[in-house]
């Protein structure tokens, strides 16, 4: 029994120690939800001094539980788009860029995303998407909450949505875990560039909007059942025809962000 | 950023102790309701457990199984996005809904276990004394299978509050979600989260506080009476 438990341990200590081999990227799970998918669709090119080898893809439900991750030592780098990355570095100065990879073969978007059935609702946010890229507005939302801010300490403008009497109300699922691209103000409202550019629809199309704050586990939850009619940030790879993180029954809209950049952050020891 | 500009930013920049409060609101709100309407089902679901007729009493072992044996996420997302999808209900109500299935189960089973731990004997001499069915349960039987259950239903109040915290993905904005949103926001999420433990902490100090309050007078009612 004493060999038997022995040996029990011994395979045990191997597991962990081959676990814990190799450099360890934290990624969030909605960057890309399986690791298979992201091999064979992203040629992934992997910069760095210290280590020219492949990393190792870990997913999170969260930035702050990948953040926690890091400072626990359970992984070297956390992967983000450039733009939050950008958020996290100025919010704490303990974090730095270790590698910068630009997505070349297959860019990544975020687009709305709407149940299937819903297709009338998709083409009229492609329509206002498309006027509002056209007449130079999305390129000033961009500006006004996507460029680096210096200083964390001042209060982010709200979003405000136009109320029309009598219009239908479109219900809206957001998570709130995406600064600057989607979080919670102070105050408690939905801010942020998706939230400013669904305002910005909704003024465009004359619907009044029903914010609902979801965990980001429950979007698809939110869609399939009709709790909610959209639900963004959808992360898509642009260019491509079948989007492997994307739910059966799910459509999209246009991308109407696109990114090519991912910063890995690890944190100054 | 120092802790005192990290400590603003967290908790007082922009009114953010207000949404903090909000969110405690909500916490308290869905607690209080579900802890008022479990504990009422909870009493009936006991009395079908412990009656006579096979039927009530396997209907009432069937749903404490399920409601005690599943995780009440699950559940109040299955209510949610499933039951009550197409209905007008709000989602406090849902959640209250549930919860209050879920702690009836478990206030069900306590009852259960307290009624067992009182003896039958004393019912039976106080009906040979002269009481009522009923005056005999609520002078003899009550007292004691309140001194029996008051500890683990202090626990299943504590526990209760504690649940409520995965309202977030029903889109209610509770006391987790708001610390959830503000560690986003704010990149920090250690100290928020400690923030968050030190409220419902507290909550269940206050919990803790108020049982005890109550044994203390009654404690004090039972000195006077003696004396």
């Amino acid at each position: 029994m004493k060999k038997f438990f022995a040996a029990l341990l011994l395979t045990a200590l191997f597991a962990s120690s081959s676990f814990a081999a190799g450099h360890k990227v934290g990624m969030l799970a909605k960057l890309c939800m399986n690791a298979a998918d992201f091999a064979s669709n992203v040629k992934y090119q992997y910069f760095s001094l210290e280590n020219l080898s492949a990393p190792e893809f870990k997913y999170y439900d969260s930035i702050n539980a990948m953040q926690l991750a890091l400072s626990a030592g359970e992984i070297d780098e956390i992967a983000l788009p450039e733009v939050v990355s950008n958020y996290l570095m100025a919010a704490d100065h303990d974090y730095l860029i270790n590698c910068v990879v630009i997505m070349r073969s297959n860019p990544l978007a975020f687009a709305f995303g709407f149940k299937s059935d819903n297709e009338g609702l998709r083409d009229e946010f492609n329509k206002a998407l498309a006027e509002i890229k056209r007449d130079g507005t999305l390129i000033t939302l961009q500006a006004q909450f996507l460029t680096p801010k210096d200083s964390m300490m001042e209060i982010p403008a709200p979003v405000h949505f136009t109320k029309f009497d009598g219009a239908r109300t479109i219900k809206a699922a957001i998570t709130g875990d995406l600064p600057p691209i989607d979080f919670a103000a102070p105050d408690g409202k939905p801010d942020g560039f998706n939230v400013a550019l669904l305002a910005e629809v909704a003024r465009r199309l004359k619907f009044n909007v029903e914010i609902l704050n979801i965990e980001s586990g429950s979007r698809a939850a939110a869609l399939s059942s009709g709790r909610a009619d959209v639900v963004f940030w959808f992360e898509i790879y642009r260019g491509l025809a079948t989007q492997p993180d994307v739910p059966d029954g799910v459509i999209l809209s246009e991308p109407y962000y696109n990114f090519d950049t991912i910063y890995h952050l690890k944190l100054a020891r | 950023m120092t802790l005192s500009d990290i400590l603003y930013k967290i908790l007082i920049q922009g009114g953010s102790y207000w949404t903090i409060l909000k969110g405690l609101g909500a916490t308290v709100q869905i607690s209080l309701f579900s802890l008022l309407f479990g504990t009422i089902l909870g009493a009936f679901v006991c009395m079908l457990r412990m009656s006579k007729i096979t039927i009530f009493r396997f209907c009432a072992t069937v749903y404490i199984v399920i409601l005690r044996g599943s995780p009440v996420l699950m559940l109040l997302m299955l209510m949610y996005y499933g039951i009550f999808a197409r209905s007008s209900l709000e989602a406090n109500t849902i959640a209250i809904i549930t919860f209050s299935l879920n702690v009836a189960a478990h206030v069900a089973e306590l009852l259960r276990a307290s009624i067992n731990a009182t003896d039958y004997g004393q019912i039976e001499a106080a009906r040979t004394l002269g009481f009522g069915a009923f005056q005999a349960f609520r002078l003899v039987t009550l007292p004691q299978i309140i001194t029996i259950a008051k500890p683990v239903y202090q626990s299943t109040v504590v526990n209760l509050i504690q649940w409520t915290s995965v309202v977030g993905y029903v889109s209610i904005t509770d006391l987790t979600r708001v610390i959830n949103n503000i560690a986003s926001r704010t990149m920090q999420p250690m100290i928020t989260i400690i923030i968050g433990m030190l409220i419902y902490l507290a909550l269940a100090y206050i919990v803790h506080g108020l049982f005890a309050l109550s044994d203390y007078i009654q404690a004090r009612k039972e000195r006077e009476a003696a004396a």
